[in-house]
């Protein structure tokens, strides 16, 4: 079992408790490996985020948690049991919801519709899926526009929308991916902290994230991906000064610092 | 044998139908349903053609073909392109549309009688090696092989041919390269309808028309361009010859009125498998 | 439901009730075509006006539906209403075999599939004569006035079980658009992939749809071959069914409540005024008409009828 990337920084598993494990995970396209011998764990209540240039494989790894695509060599273990290759469904069933970088809303249906969707995975009944949406919506501020059709929303507001949604799973662990793309500063801020008291109320969360402001805030631990391995672990200020993620961010030009 | 031959000689016609669907298909990723009903317009202009001009049915094709093309073009320009976008539906409903519509006016016009022709090239067999071959079948198989090898030389030879192909595989990508788009689709189209004309004028030499002739040509072309896979022209008609013998042996050897029954169930098991066709190595979902 | 909707449709009600009493066996004919193809368009609104796949191979369950009964009555003397029964069971299973293919298909291929396998069944009908009469179809005995058998004198009674069907099927229609099962039918509609991350299990929410409307589309075939006491493969599995079911579906208005009524309405009228004035100058006339519509429709009203009543409503009130 490759350790070395992970050894190198154990600071977030002081015996807490593991909730999702990600062992020698892989994937090949064709002939390409777009992603290799990934292996990290997240601890309950954590929020870490996952890094990496473009193209190092982020997306491809969230994707794989997520259910979207199914690995080539590894696993993903999820709460002891292993999770790779099923489908979405079936993983969100299990406590895992995800919001997606291009956002999905439901376009034709009301705000309090899609957020409703959500709220019927745990209950058959109508009615009660539409007071727990109702609450959520006011927990995220959404309630005001309620009634309107998702695909008139602005942006920011379907990105809510669309965490609103994840949200009324009620889930243990949530995905997100790439939420700050497109917003305002202050839009972004709102978010963040958003992210951050929900993360305190007890939901697990990994955030796939490009804009570095915003990841270095957020998370307690970071994963840097490059070229589909993963090259560095640890908090945000030893990633930050880890040689090897200057590097890859800079192209080997780096600056001492 | 003899099934064999006559399926080669009449998939020859189904090659070329298909292979004017392929590009269709393939350029504008539309469902052409009016594909048999183009056909079909081809059949009367030839029965016309020989009817009231007396001109040989093959050499009506000199008429039908730029006929049809304009019409392909017409379709493409005033109906279709509008509605050009991500969701494909509105395209098939309006093919059907249009399909229903040339049905009816040809039923209007010409009634529902089946129009034959009774020239020399229906008469005449040769025996070659103890198999019949029917003149017309052959001529119009070699005009479809000529035709689809013109084809295939205008599609890799010339400039024209090379902007289609290059739209087919990526239409952003010809748009950055400054292929005019609008264009490209009404020629797409034209040519599409050309060489569905051009087949049914050749099949006219041996076949009965009627308005709702058109029906088979279009699930054959369908699965033909299905089996070749989107975009491939010549596979298209390479498809059609196969699916010729398909049906010419399946009529033989099962029963006559059965013989689309196995191109069907061909064209299920081709999209659940091969949706990209038996001629590329991938085998993944259809989106 | 708001109140003045409800007067209305209670006033419409009261009005179909009451409509054999005024009109003429011609009209009445008429309507029952219109609840005929309203219920047909209803059936396939499950699955593809709410669960937005169109399907496109209808006319297999109508078929399925259609012949059961015949069969079932001509040929081993079973009441065509437990002929009606069996064909409903017999359609949810042919859609299971459809349904497992073609689901796994998206867009125009899952179309096309469902068309091919209409098109199976039109000749399996056309070949095995002995069992369905083949080409001649079968001809259903007339009984005269046989309610236990499906039959009856007058078609007074086909008018008021059809007016029942549309009821039913609206019903059903509303119902499921309130479900559980409506949200998920909907989210899969809209965007299928945020839907699965939501938990939907999109494979079987779309079986289900599909087997409800092949169900329901079975039943109105019996109806139907009931009703004119033949049948025959081109009618029952024809491309033409087909076409026209979605046709009525679209006319309407995809995806809402009252979408197939309005169109069936609406296109059924259309091809009556038109056959009256001009059908027997120029036979086929509807038929190019429904064509000239569905084109219109599908520029400019791709809301459907229903869309346009919408639209107008939203001008009036404003204005």
């Amino acid at each position: 079992m490759n350790g070395i990337a992970y050894e190198k920084s154990d600071s977030g598993n002081r015996g807490r408790d593991v909730l999702l494990e990600v062992r020698e995970l892989g994937i090949r396209f064709g002939g390409l490996k777009a992603v290799d011998n990934v292996s990290f764990r997240i601890n309950r209540g954590e929020i870490v985020g996952i890094i990496g240039p473009n193209g190092a494989g982020k997306s491809t790894t969230f994707n794989m948690l997520a259910g979207a695509l199914t690995p080539t060599s590894g696993k993903v273990v999820y709460e002891g049991r292993e999770i790779q290759g099923k489908s979405p469904w079936e993983i969100c069933k299990m406590g895992i919801s995800r919001t997606f970088q291009k956002i999905k809303v439901f376009g034709d249906m009301t705000v309090l519709e899609n957020a409703m969707v959500g709220a019927l995975l745990h209950t058959s009944r109508v009615p009660a899926a539409r007071e727990k949406a109702m609450e959520v919506l006011e927990q995220l501020g959404l309630h005001k526009v309620s009634g309107f059709k998702a695909k008139n929303l602005t942006l920011a507001d379907r990105k809510k929308l669309e965490l609103a949604r994840a949200l009324c799973n009620d889930p243990k662990l949530l995905l997100i991916d790439e939420m700050m793309c497109g917003l305002t500063q202050a839009e972004t801020k709102d978010i963040m902290d958003l992210l951050i008291r929900l993360n305190k109320q007890g939901i697990t969360m990994i955030v796939v994230e490009h804009i570095m402001a915003v990841i270095m805030k957020l998370s307690e631990r970071l994963i840097v991906l490059d070229h589909g391995e993963l090259i560095a672990e640890g908090t945000p200020e030893e990633v930050g000064r880890n040689e090897k993620v200057i590097k890859a961010y800079l192209g080997g030009h780096y600056a001492a610092s | 044998m003899q099934s064999i031959i006559s399926g080669i000689l009449i998939g020859g016609i189904y090659g070329l139908v298909s292979m004017g669907l392929s590009l269709i298909f393939g350029v504008m990723r539309i469902v052409n349903f009016a594909h048999g009903e183009l056909v079909m317009l081809a059949m009367y202009g030839t029965f016309f053609g020989v009817t009231l001009l007396s001109m040989d049915p093959f050499l009506t094709i000199v008429l039908t073909a730029p006929l049809l093309f304009l019409i392909g073009v017409a379709i493409q320009k005033y109906f279709v392109q509008s509605l050009i976008g991500p969701n494909d539906t509105p395209q098939l409903l309006l093919t059907v549309g249009i399909s229903l519509l040339l049905q009816n006016i040809v039923l209007i016009l010409f009634t529902a009688d089946h129009r034959s022709l009774f020239t020399d090239y229906a008469i005449v067999y040769y025996n070659v090696g103890g198999i019949s071959i029917n003149k017309a079948q052959l001529y119009a198989f070699i005009v479809a092989l000529l035709c689809s090898a013109a084809m295939s030389l205008f599609l890799t030879r010339t400039d024209m041919g090379k902007a289609l192909r290059a739209t087919v595989n990526d239409l952003e990508m010809a748009e950055l390269v400054g292929i005019d788009t609008k264009k490209i689709y009404m020629i797409a189209f034209g040519i599409g309808a050309m060489l569905a004309g051009i087949g049914g004028s050749a099949l006219m030499s041996y076949y009965p028309a009627n308005p709702t002739v058109g029906h088979q040509f279009l699930v054959i072309a369908f699965v033909s361009v299905v089996m070749a896979g989107m975009g491939n022209a010549l596979g298209a008609f390479i498809s059609g010859m196969i699916i010729g013998v398909i049906q010419q042996l399946t009529a033989t050897y099962i029963a006559v009125d059965m013989q689309n029954v196995a191109i069907f169930v061909l064209f299920i098991l081709l999209l659940v498998f091969r949706p990209n066709g038996i001629f590329s190595r991938k085998a993944g979902a259809r989106i | 439901m708001k109140h003045r909707n409800a007067i209305f449709l209670a006033v419409l009600l009261v009005l179909f009730l009451m409509l054999p009493w005024f009109t003429s066996n011609y009209i009445l004919g008429v309507v029952i075509r219109i609840f005929m193809f309203a219920a047909l368009a209803l059936a396939w609104n499950i699955i593809g006006g709410f669960g937005g796949q169109l399907a496109f191979g209808n006319a297999s369950f109508f078929g399925i539906g259609a012949y059961a009964a015949a069969i079932g009555f001509s040929t081993y003397s079973i009441s065509p209403w437990i002929g009606m029964l069996i064909g409903g069971v017999l359609a949810v299973i042919l859609s299971l075999i459809i349904g497992y293919p073609s689901f796994r298909l998206r867009g125009i291929y899952f179309s096309l599939c469902t068309f091919a396998f209409s098109l199976i069944l039109e000749v399996l009908a056309r070949h095995y004569i002995s069992f369905t009469g083949g080409d001649m179809g079968i001809s259903v005995p007339l009984l005269g006035n046989a309610p236990a058998q499906f039959q009856f004198e007058s078609g007074v009674p086909f008018y008021y079980i059809g007016l029942l069907m549309v009821i039913l099927y609206v019903a059903v229609c509303r119902w499921i658009q309130v479900s559980k099962f409506g949200y998920y039918l909907s989210a899969l509609r809209n965007d299928q992939e945020a839907a699965e991350a939501l938990g939907i299990p999109s494979p079987r929410i779309k079986m289900y749809a599909f087997m409800i409307n092949a169900f329901l589309t079975a039943l109105v075939g019996t109806f139907y071959v009931q009703y004119t006491l033949f049948i025959d493969p081109q009618t029952a599995f024809g491309m033409n069914m087909s076409v026209q079911i979605l046709l009525v579906a679209i006319a309407g208005g995809v995806g809402h409540l009252w979408g197939p009524v309005v169109g069936a309405f609406t296109l059924v009228t259309l091809g009556e005024i038109t056959n009256y004035y001009l059908g027997a100058s120029i036979p086929g006339i509807d038929l190019i008409v429904y064509a000239i519509f569905l084109i219109i429709i599908v520029k400019a009203l791709p809301n459907g009828m229903v869309g346009l009543f919408q639209q107008a409503n939203r001008l009036f009130s404003r204005g």
